[in-house]
């Protein structure tokens, strides 16, 4: 069982390997969510341009 | 196999498979990775290495992961370069910051591994300096894709460099074996069965799984994030022509 001997090392490289994984989920989702928005408030900005430009 | 050809060029069907796909690999690494960490906690300690082989429960899936991970982008960089498929573009786009990331992490537990064992947090060893390499390789895609305007220009440049740097993969591999490393050779993949005790092996194989199905579920992500992008870009083009 872990006691806690070489902590110093152990539990830097866990806590460094939690940062990162939680960096990947938070970068990658909200990478995805941004763009989805963004193409999503364009296509509205376009929906709505070609129904104002028809007669 | 014959599906496949036709799934990877449609990015229809991908966004529809990657919608289910991508949060069931994510639960599936949340439980995988809990059970590797509490066998991973209770193992005894190793009669040389003493407690500190509990950093080789996430240093050593994070080395697989870096090579597989080169090896996705290796092959999706070769079938966006020879068939022009988009969505073999993204994929290789989207695995780069990934790659990195398990490379960064590879060799920040390795140092954290080896100063207590070896007495020094790095050496220019072989096996360590061949993945020092892939780090450098992966951060050089993704500055060569940042940086030029043409993004087909700089998918293709990208392409070249991710397939010319994959003459690095088996050197990694066996620079072990070519050369008097600091760095132990194989135990686990070897074709006499793995050498390491199978009560290490567990956790080792629960992480490994874990960290897999982490890269499945982010991918997914990310190559979702990529084609949204692109959408995007093509709405706004659309938007600004009126």
């Amino acid at each position: 069982m872990f006691d806690g001997k070489y902590a110093e090392f152990i539990v830097p490289a866990f806590a460094i390997t939690a940062v990162v994984f939680a960096g990947m989920v938070a970068f990658s989702l909200n990478h995805a969510r941004r763009w989805k928005r963004r193409f999503e408030e364009f296509d509205r900005i376009g929906q709505s341009r070609a129904g104002g430009d028809r007669p | 196999m014959s599906w496949a050809p036709a799934f990877l060029s449609n990015p229809e069907r991908f966004m529809a498979f990657s919608r289910w796909a991508a949060p069931l690999f994510g639960a599936i690494a949340v439980i995988l990775g809990l059970v590797g960490l509490w066998l991973g906690f209770s193992v005894p300690d190793d009669y040389q290495q003493g407690q500190t082989v509990r950093i080789l429960f996430i240093h050593v899936p994070a080395a697989w992961m870096s090579m597989f991970v080169y090896v996705c982008l290796a092959g999706a960089s070769f079938l966006a370069l020879i068939f022009r498929h988009t969505l073999a573009d993204a994929a290789a786009q989207a695995a780069a910051p990934l790659g990195a990331a398990f490379t960064f992490l590879a060799l920040v537990t390795g140092a954290l591994w080896g100063r207590p064992m070896w007495g020094a947090y790095w050496v220019w060893d072989a096996r360590l300096t061949s993945v020092l390499v892939m780090f450098l390789i992966y951060l050089a895609y993704m500055a060569l894709r940042a940086s030029l305007d043409d993004e087909t220009k700089a998918a293709r440049a990208a392409a070249i460099l991710a397939l010319v740097g994959a003459i690095n993969l088996p050197i990694i591999k066996f620079s072990v074996d070519w050369w008097n490393t600091l760095h132990q050779g194989a135990s686990v993949f070897r074709a006499d069965g793995p050498t390491l005790a199978p009560v290490y092996l567990w956790p080792l194989a629960f992480m490994g799984l874990a960290y897999m199905a982490a890269f499945g579920s982010l991918w997914l992500v990310r190559i979702r994030g990529e084609l949204w992008r692109r959408r995007a870009e093509a709405a706004a083009a659309r938007a600004a022509r009126g």
